[in-house]
């Protein structure tokens, strides 16, 4: 960001005339990208309120059985239980928020290019490079970002409002804030957050290359070839290399985060006593991601830069 | 082509955010001269207000090449005036250069220094407008001198009220005021004679510079 800066100021310096003043091509390429896309803080909010209104509806008629149960439970049961409603919360504002990059991605250069405004956008000093490195913050930081202030806020709200309501069906409040590890949890999350975007990154890069390609459907061509052949793998080989090569980014990195493994129905679960940052950050495959991703995005600059748009 | 979702403010901010040579303030005092406010995002605009907030962004970049396409376009005649007006008197300084690419050479005819036609692709035509107005020269004339013009190779000839109008390519200005009355074509003109005897069917684009 900096170099980038100081190019274009180095360049200005270079022409011999008065008024030049300092710019930031890069922040503002990223402010335009948040302008245009107010989802990105739109959807994590929205999925926020709708979860912590379901469950705070819940809350308000938590059956009498339910609270024999967990009072009945020793303590790192009853810690677990606290738990589920914040994981839940959690994990739903994370898919939201990984769909809402999936599909910024999908659109980051073909908007542009659809519209035509990427004739206006070239036409101002900013480069192809800064351009595509403001567009890939928003999946790569921006959006890890807005995800955890949103969690955050979602587990103050479902605090706050178990506070109020946990002492009317009989529970003490105070079980909830004794049992619930909440540093711990905002921590692991931090963490995963920043873990997943170093793992996605390869697929944001894909899904930057198509939508800087495809003339139209950029969603057929994303998910379409992958498909196929793993479909043909299946079909001609009897092997499920690819299928298994894509799994491995989807899941992979919990893996290796967690060390959790896929159960038979192909679901994962988290389990945060083996978290283990350590392992994911030696494993070969998020280096190997990572440089699939610097190609990737390498790629996608070239093509802005030199294939035409339209 | 202004991005629909951009509101007026943001396009300000944008430009003056990456564009060294942007002057907020020029362009600030464009746009009060206008009807646009800054709230408003570009769909919410006429198509003249879109070019006007086009024109008010580009011309506050001290540029040492400014080159307009079709500038004019979907504007109003009182607009149109008024924006070559300002960019003579507030942009033209004599150290900048304007090229304005234009279907419109009515319009621009009076403030050209430099003229040129293209034809697909092709320069067809290159002149300064003192070279245009020595080398061509337009006639009205009688039909009883109409084979004497036509002696003189014009390079186009119409048919107006009855009269015909030639136009000749360097020809000396004396012997064709003895013709009938003499004065300079508009660029719409030559430009008829000029690429229209060429080629009728072509795709015809003009430049003037």
């Amino acid at each position: 960001m900096s170099t980038v800066a100081q190019d274009t100021a180095l360049a200005a310096d270079a022409a011999p005339s008065a008024a030049v003043r300092k710019t930031r091509p890069f922040v503002w390429s990223v402010r335009r990208e948040l302008w245009e896309n107010r989802s990105i803080f739109i959807a994590p909010a929205v999925t926020a309120g709708i979860v912590l209104f379901g469950m705070l509806l819940g809350a308000m008629n938590v059956p009498h059985p339910g609270v024999i149960v967990v009072t009945s439970l020793d303590a790192k049961d009853q810690a677990m239980a606290a738990q589920i409603p914040f994981d839940g919360a959690a994990a739903i504002i994370m898919v939201a928020s990984f769909v809402v990059g999936f599909f910024y991605c999908l659109g980051a250069l073909y908007g542009e290019r659809r519209d035509r405004t990427i004739l206006f956008w070239k036409s101002l000093p900013v480069s192809d490079l800064t351009t595509v490195l403001a567009k890939a913050t928003v999946p790569l930081v921006v959006l890890p970002l807005v995800t955890y202030v949103v969690i955050l806020a979602t587990h103050l709200v479902l605090l706050l409002a178990s506070t109020l309501i946990l002492p009317s069906t009989g529970l003490p409040a105070t079980l909830l804030w004794r049992q619930f590890p909440l540093l711990r949890t905002w921590s692991v999350l931090a963490l995963l957050l920043a873990c997943a975007s170093l793992w996605y990154a390869p697929v944001w890069g894909w899904l930057f290359l198509i939508s800087g390609w495809a003339r139209r459907v950029t969603i057929l061509w994303a998910i379409g070839p992958p498909l196929a052949l793993d479909i043909f793998e299946r079909l001609a080989f009897h092997t499920h290399y690819v299928g298994e090569l894509i799994a491995y980014r989807l899941n992979g990195g919990l893996t290796q985060l967690f060390g959790t493994k896929l159960d038979a129905r192909g679901s994962v679960t988290i389990d945060t006593d083996h978290l283990d940052p350590a392992r994911f950050f030696a494993s070969p495959g998020l280096w190997i991601g990572l440089l699939v991703a610097a190609g990737l995005f390498v790629a996608v600059v070239w093509q802005r830069r030199y294939r035409s748009p339209f | 082509m202004l991005p629909r979702w951009i509101k007026v403010s943001q396009a300000v901010d944008y430009v003056a955010g990456v564009h060294p040579r942007f002057d907020r303030a020029k362009a600030e005092a464009f746009l009060a001269k206008t009807q646009i406010k800054r709230t408003s995002r570009v769909p919410e605009l006429s198509k003249g207000m879109v070019t006007q907030l086009h024109l008010a962004l580009v011309m506050a970049i001290d540029a040492k090449l400014l080159v307009l396409n079709e500038p004019t376009l979907g504007l109003d005649i009182l607009f149109r005036k008024s924006f070559y007006d300002s960019l003579l008197n507030d942009y033209f300084d004599h150290t900048r250069t304007i090229v304005v690419t234009t279907h419109q050479v009515e319009e621009v005819q009076h403030i050209l220094t430099d003229l040129m036609f293209i034809d697909r692709g092709r320069i067809v035509l290159n002149t300064s407008m003192e070279a245009f107005e020595d080398r061509y020269v337009e006639v009205m004339v009688m039909p009883d001198q109409a084979d004497a013009a036509r002696a003189l190779n014009p390079i186009y000839e119409r048919q107006v009220f009855g009269r015909s109008l030639f136009l000749f390519d360097s020809v000396d200005r004396g012997r064709l005021a003895a013709l009938g009355e003499v004065r300079t074509p508009s660029i719409a003109d030559l430009f008829v004679a000029v690429i229209g005897a060429d080629q009728a069917a072509a795709e015809p684009q003009r430049a003037a510079a």
